[in-house]
Formats: structure tokens, sequence, C-alpha cells
């Protein structure tokens, strides 16, 4: 029986038509010419950060560090601001833990203080919440998710950007979620730092992300080492990107995600949003029919919902939906462990998280409805 | 009976779940753990892949599909050391 995918919201899958051809023509053919190349000579990180650029809404796309991850780019961004004891952080309780970890982190070694603003009760941060604990707080740094990897509520990034910065903050925003699925215009939001990776919306392989960090902005690099370039100074080139760029890059990865950007390209997400949401909301109808109680954030969002069924136990319909029906989901606390309490779901045990791609059909979400059905059916006894 | 043990680690630090390789199918695994004194045995033929789950009188619950040869054990984890030794040493005494 072919496997249901809908785990999107932690590693897309399937990728991107020509991504996997990519990857392997960048470990077969020679290496680039890391960051020495003349104009003959192919730069698939340069390619990638116009690519990105376009994506994002910027215009300089060499204000893109390139790096494994988006825990590398919250990591960059977050140590890379030089913070200072007593200094404060604003950030919520729908982080990730490649936020939440940093930050404490921090706390623990400089005496940072980290105040988490709980969301609404779909995982999203309130604009006028967000205000009110700006002028309390008078952070130096705030640290936002676009949106939830729990619920898919996304946040209104401008609006938090434009409050941030009207009490002095800068704003670094979370766009694991969202970049190749939101449009996105970090440049007119204003926002300072984003941290983004390349695959789960965008579509590409694991192992590739980053930073972008507006102009006129500089951070002191967290990492630092071999750069190909200026081996004779004893610190990092001053200029973006390499600045923030020790050591090789995954050369493979972002040959991967160079091919999932130009597909997309010339396939806007736009085509099958619509569609795919669509079917989300199916699958949250289907769901409450069943006796689910699912976090509803309404639009904007991503294709993510998270649900608990009475006392069925989260990890166990995961467990069962995997074993028994070859559908994969997601279930726990999805590395966001302070958000459960504002969704009004016991942090003990979590929920159970599908997300869709544009890649998923309606017989998806029928295979997975039907699974439900028979396991209510059978009674939590039986997981 | 030879097996093989992996901790199936999870988002919750004091989850004790392991994964057993055993060299009989579920369904085999499932008759002998019937035979164990005041172990609660159930069958689900009604699942698309049949599976079966017990409780074992020291808390340890056993999942596993009949046709596999492979089950989920969860121990108690303020007694998963003892649960864990027993249950391990009667699967090794297995035939």
């Amino acid at each position: 029986m072919a496997q249901v995918y809908l785990n999107n919201a932690a590693t897309s899958w399937p990728k991107a038509p020509g991504v996997a051809e990519a990857v392997a023509g960048a470990v077969t053919e020679l290496p680039g010419a890391a960051n020495r190349g003349g104009l003959e000579d192919f730069d698939v990180f340069a390619a990638v950060r116009q690519q990105l650029a376009r994506v994002m809404g910027i215009s300089d796309y060499n204000r893109i560090a390139l790096g494994s991850n988006a825990t590398w780019g919250l990591n960059a961004a977050i140590f890379g601001l030089d913070l200072k004891p007593g200094d404060r952080v604003l950030t919520t309780t729908a982080e990730h833990n490649s936020v939440l970890r940093p930050l404490f982190a921090l706390s623990q070694s400089l005496g940072v203080q980290v105040e988490y603003l709980p969301t609404d009760a779909t995982g999203r941060v309130s604009p006028q919440a967000w205000e009110v604990a700006l002028e309390r707080l008078r952070p130096r740094l705030c640290v936002v998710t676009h949106a939830s990897n729990v619920s898919g509520a996304a946040n209104d990034a401008a609006a938090l950007t434009a409050l941030s910065h009207a009490r002095g903050a800068k704003l670094l925003l979370d766009m694991s979620q969202t970049l190749g699925w939101l449009d996105c215009s970090l440049e007119a939001w204003g926002v300072d730092m984003a941290a983004f990776t390349g695959h789960k919306y965008l579509l590409g392989p694991q192992g590739t992300g980053g930073l972008y960090l507006r102009p006129g902005l500089e951070l002191s690099p967290h990492l630092v080492g071999g750069t190909g370039i200026h081996s004779d100074l004893d610190t990092m080139p001053a200029q973006m990107p390499g600045h923030l760029e020790a050591g090789t890059n995954n050369e493979p990865g972002f040959h991967g995600l160079l091919a999932a950007l130009r597909w997309a390209a010339d396939n806007p997400v736009a085509e099958d949003r619509e569609a795919t949401l669509a079917r989300l909301e199916r699958l949250e109808s289907g769901l409450a029919a069943l006796g689910a109680a699912v976090v509803s954030p309404g639009r904007p969002c991503t294709p993510v919902l998270s649900f608990t069924l009475g006392s069925f136990a989260p990890d166990l319909i995961g467990a069962t939906l995997r074993d028994s029906y070859d559908i994969l989901v997601r279930t726990g606390l999805h590395c966001a462990p302070k958000i459960f309490s504002s969704l009004g779901i016991n942090p003990k045990s979590g929920s159970v998280r599908v997300s869709l791609s544009r890649f998923n059909s309606d017989d998806d979400i029928t295979a997975l409805l039907d699974a439900l059905a028979e396991i209510v059916a059978a009674g939590p006894e039986w997981l | 009976m030879h097996y093989e043990a992996k901790k199936l680690e999870n988002c919750f630090a004091d989850a004790e779940n392991y994964e057993y390789r055993i060299a009989i199918s579920g369904e085999r695994f499932s008759r002998l753990l019937a035979e164990q004194p005041e172990a609660e045995l159930r069958v689900n033929e009604r699942l698309r892949r049949p599976t079966f789950i017990a409780a074992l009188p020291d808390g340890t619950r056993i999942k596993g599909e009949l046709a596999k040869e492979l089950i989920r054990v969860i121990y108690t984890p303020e007694k998963v050391a003892t649960q864990k030794a027993a249950f391990e040493a009667w699967l090794s005494g297995l035939e």
C-alpha cells in the first residue's frame, strides 16, 4: 500500500520535481569554486540567493547567509546580536525549540530576560497583546514565528514588526513554516532578520536554510572558520554573506534547493494554495464529525492542523496510523512545548498534527478520515 | 529467543518505549503472551492490519501487528528497570 505522507510541516515530501536529479548531479560533477569563482564558474549559492530574494521580497540577495537550516539562522541571529546581561527579549509561546533553547541558554549564561507572550487559543499572536507587552517590557529583541508549526496560524509580520520598531526593538522572524507557502515581502514589512529552511514549504532538501539580515544591520558571527577567501585574516570577512558563512556549505543540498526554487517559480504555489486549504478544511470538518477537538485558526494559515481525540492518546493514534494504515502524521509537542496551554491541549500528551503540502490529494484526506473512523470505532483501548 | 531492542525516543524525556525485533510473528508471540498468568491480551482484526495489545501484571504494555516480527513495549517510567529486566528475561527464555 502506498504511504500517505502528512508530515510536511516537519519535512516536505515529495520534493519538487528535479530536486533529486540536481542533488545527484552535484555529487557526481566537480565541486564548485568555493567563493573563488570567476564569471565562467556557476555559483550555486549566488543562484540560490537570487531565487530566495525573489521569494522573500528583498532586493539585495547578498543579505542572505546560507547555512544548514532555520535553526542555524536563528542561532546566528540570536547569538550574533550581542545581547547583554539585563537585555530583554520578547517572544511567544508559539515558538519552536530552535528559538526557545537559544533564548534559554542566553538567559542562563548572560542573564538576558525572556518573556513569552501567550498566543490566542488558535496559536496566533494578537498585535494588541504584542503592543501591550512591548510597552511594558521595552525589549531589545523580539522573536516571533511567522506561523505556528502546531496550529498553522499565521501572524501579521508587518504589524508585529512595525509595533516592535515603534518601541525600539529589532524583530527576528522565524519563517520556517511559511517561506514557499505564504507570499512574503520582508523588505516592505521592515523585518530586521528572518530565518528560513529549505526542507519544508520550499520543497528542497534537508540541510539547507539560512538567515536574511536587512541592510545596515550587522551581526557578530556565531560560527567562525574557513571561508575559502581572505584566509590571511584572523577574523571572518567583513562583508555579507561571507561574514556569517564559516565552513564548507552543503553544495549538493543547495543545488537541490535551487531546482526546487526554479520549479516553484514556474509553478507558483498560488496555483495550488486554495485547493490545498480546501482539503485542510474538509479534513477539519471530517475530524470534527468524528468527535475530535481541532485547533482551527482560520486564514491566513499554513496547511497544518492539530487535533486531539478524547481519550485516544495522540502518540498512539500516530503509531496506529503508521503501523496499520501507512499514514504518516506527527504527534506530541512538535518541538513547540509552550503553545499547548494556550491551545487548551494537555502539554503532557500534545496533539496529532496533520500537515499537507501542495502535492497531497483528496484521496489522502479520505484515507486519513477512513482510518481514523476505524480507530474511533475500535475504541481507545485498542491503541 | 534472540531479539534486538531499541529505545524509541519521542517528545517526552521520561518516555520508556522500546521496539523489539523478535524471531516469531506477532500472532505466535501473542499466543505465548496469552499463556502468561494474569496477562491481558486483546486482538483486533478489524484494523486494516490486525494488531494485538497486551498488559502484563506489572504494568508493562505491549503492542504489535499479528503479521510482523516487531513489537512495541511501553514501560512505566518509574519502574522501567525492573519491568524491562523482567520482560527481557521472559523474552530470552522463549523457544
